[in-house]
């Protein structure tokens, strides 16, 4: 089957106007990772050592030393993953972790009866029940997130605690598998999907159709429904994320574990490098609420976990400083903040920009697709907020690859290591830059997500002005918390 | 067959054997060297790693792998047998720290964060003997005391 040549794609033809153009297609640059991504073996070729790697971290968090700093559990996870995970892996790989999850894998073997070999879905394990309606948005990952913020405290500092967060969404991850068809956990509740959904809206990578008439003139739909068995090659299993790549036009909901990939008889599907392209178009207000959220837990975490302020951390840290009066309200501040404080500071900003602009857009229309400029700002914050994390602890990582579970290896010779924090002078001066960056693309993004909603393009600019300054405000206030 | 189909077909046939060695092996490789390293220590030794930490208290754990789990963190005492080889790996988590045991003679020693320091002695007279930090080093610092039980 020959390839759709570029010239005619979806990607400079009939995508919405929403939609920012997409670049390249690397398969057709690297047509070898597209046979390599194209196997039913690559997903376990990396879910495999990922899945050694988290394993041997489950065991030193239950047999480790208790201590975090001594133990891989907490220093792997919560130091060198997280730093990963939110400055390079979703922000350049959109979601690729997911196609990688150590997590979600076994279910998915599980449900599927085989771990490489395609069986169909016929007949799958388990219940192979539909997800209840009423729960199909975000709004469950958004409270989950929010209840492991409240208890990151001792989330990462203690590895036991650790085991039992990971090790229960391992187990639950499983069996819901096991009830609901694909992979429904992933979509609506695994709370680590929740913001990668958001901030691989930013992400240069993109999986998309290459042509959309191809799709819709392809009737079988082998993508969306999957293939049968007994069907000619190649054979995919029907996408687990519940997407059909023929209209898909973001990257919230793509788990890129290729299995369109697999089954597209039309040779269809393009992996696109799209530079500062983005995604930049919230849709309902669960995503909206969801960038509210991580915007404002990466304030409070800022303050909280690196702020000269003792109580705070008393406060996170109740079982050992008995401060539960504290945890609580610490609590009840994470939810009221990001929950109610910040969409309510952000309200009055939307109706002065509804107003400035004659109020012919609904409010609820651009609140919503205002709100998208606090991706770009919030995931400069996350960042921000990240990078101490790996210079200043930097010595733990080595000291934990050498002795992962604290009881005195020295595997590499780096156990001994001295603790010595890097570029501490010039650590805020790249939190200023970073959040600098993310309100610049914020208000040029959110303008880009205003222009449709308006005939033209000199309205969409009057409506961003007020909510640019909204975006400032909350630029200002990253910089008091990190240069303060 | 092209390259790709064996690749498919060689992955699917070892997967699943791969997964259950594998949930074996792990555990089976990383209490094995322990074991190995345990086996390092002269016969009979008694080892324990102490670590300093002085806004918290000092903390210890055996070099068997049994971990303490008490919160936080809690050396209140080592009980040995008369005539145990003693072996203390000593380490400084945060500042300096220091550490003695004068009725063996042992220390001052000063101890520089993250630098192991391991002393061995041996346990050859009955009595609870005082241990404690020497460098007035954080909160904790009255805490870090704790007593060595030497019996019959």
């Amino acid at each position: 089957m020959n390839a759709v040549p570029l010239e005619i794609t979806a990607a400079t033809t009939t995508l919405p106007r929403e939609v920012e153009p997409l670049g390249p297609d690397l398969f057709e640059k690297a047509p070898a990772l597209r046979r390599f991504l194209g196997t039913r073996s690559f997903q376990f070729l990396l879910i495999y050592p990922n899945l050694v790697f988290f394993y041997i971290l489950m065991l030193a968090g239950i047999f480790g030393h208790p201590l975090g700093n001594l133990n891989s559990a907490i220093v792997l996870i919560w130091i060198l993953w997280w730093f990963l995970l939110i400055t390079l892996l979703v922000p350049i790989g959109a979601r690729v972790w997911c196609a990688i999850c150590p997590l979600a894998g076994p279910g998915e073997w599980l449900q599927r009866r085989s771990i490489v070999k395609f069986r169909g879905l016929d007949k799958p394990r388990g219940l192979n029940k539909r997800w209840p309606k009423p729960l199909r948005n975000i709004w469950a990952q958004n409270f989950g997130f929010l209840g492991l913020a409240v208890i990151s405290g001792l989330l990462v500092t203690r590895p036991i605690v650790t085991v039992v967060v990971i090790g229960g969404i391992w187990v639950f991850a499983t069996a819901l598998m096991l009830v609901y068809r694909r992979r429904a956990f992933c979509v609506y509740l695994c709370p680590v999907s929740g913001f990668q959904g958001l901030y691989s809206m930013v992400a240069p990578i993109a999986l998309r159709s290459k042509n959309r008439e191809v799709c819709k003139g392809h009737k079988p739909k082998t993508c969306m429904i999957g293939s049968r068995k007994g069907d000619d090659t190649p054979l995919g299993y029907a996408c687990p994320w519940f997407e059909y790549i023929g209209d898909m036009d973001r990257n919230n909901y793509c788990g890129l574990c290729m299995e369109c990939l697999k089954g597209c008889t039309k040779d269809n599907i393009g992996l696109f490098w799209r530079g500062g392209k983005m995604d930049v178009v919230l849709h309902g207000r669960d995503e909206a609420w969801k960038a509210f959220i991580m915007t404002a837990l990466a304030g409070v975490y800022a303050i909280v976990l690196q702020g000269p302020v003792g109580t705070l951390k008393d406060w996170a840290n109740a079982p050992s400083s008995g401060s539960w009066g504290g945890f609580a309200v610490l609590a009840a501040t994470m939810f009221a903040v990001t929950l109610v404080v910040l969409p309510a500071v952000y309200a009055p900003f939307v109706e002065v920009s509804r107003r400035a602009t004659g109020k012919v857009v609904e409010f609820r229309d651009l609140f919503v697709r205002g709100a998208f400029g606090l991706v770009p700002l919030g995931l400069a914050a996350w960042i921000a907020f990240s990078v101490p994390l790996v210079l200043i602890n930097g010595a733990y990582i080595l000291q934990v690859i050498s002795d992962p579970f604290g009881w005195g290896w020295n595997l590499f010779g780096t156990k001994y290591v001295a603790w010595n924090p890097v570029g501490e002078g010039w650590i805020p001066l790249i939190q200023a830059l970073l959040v600098l960056v993310g309100l610049a693309v914020g208000i040029i993004k959110t303008h880009r997500a205003l222009e449709p909603m308006f005939e033209r393009t000199r309205q969409a600019t009057r409506a961003m002005v007020p909510l640019a300054g909204f975006l400032t405000l909350i630029a200002v206030i990253f910089f008091v918390v990190f240069l303060g | 067959m092209n390259t790709v189909e064996r690749l498919d077909r060689i992955v699917a046939k070892i997967a699943l054997p791969l997964l259950i060695v594998t949930l074996v092996a792990v555990p089976a490789a990383v209490f094995g060297y322990d074991s190995y390293l345990q086996g390092q220590v002269p016969d009979g030794a008694k080892t324990f790693s102490i670590y300093f930490d002085g806004t918290q208290n000092w903390s210890e754990t055996r070099a068997s792998g049994l971990t303490t789990f008490s919160d936080p963190p809690d050396l209140q005492e080592i009980r040995v047998r008369k005539g145990d080889l003693v072996v203390l790996r000593l380490m400084a988590l945060d500042v300096h720290h220091g550490f003695t045991l004068p009725d063996f003679g042992l220390g001052p020693i000063e101890l520089t964060p993250g630098q192991p320091h391991e002393i061995r002695f041996r346990a050859d007279k009955v009595g609870e003997f005082l241990m404690f930090c020497t460098v007035i080093c954080g909160p904790a610092h009255a805490n870090m005391r704790a007593t060595l039980i030497v019996t019959a």
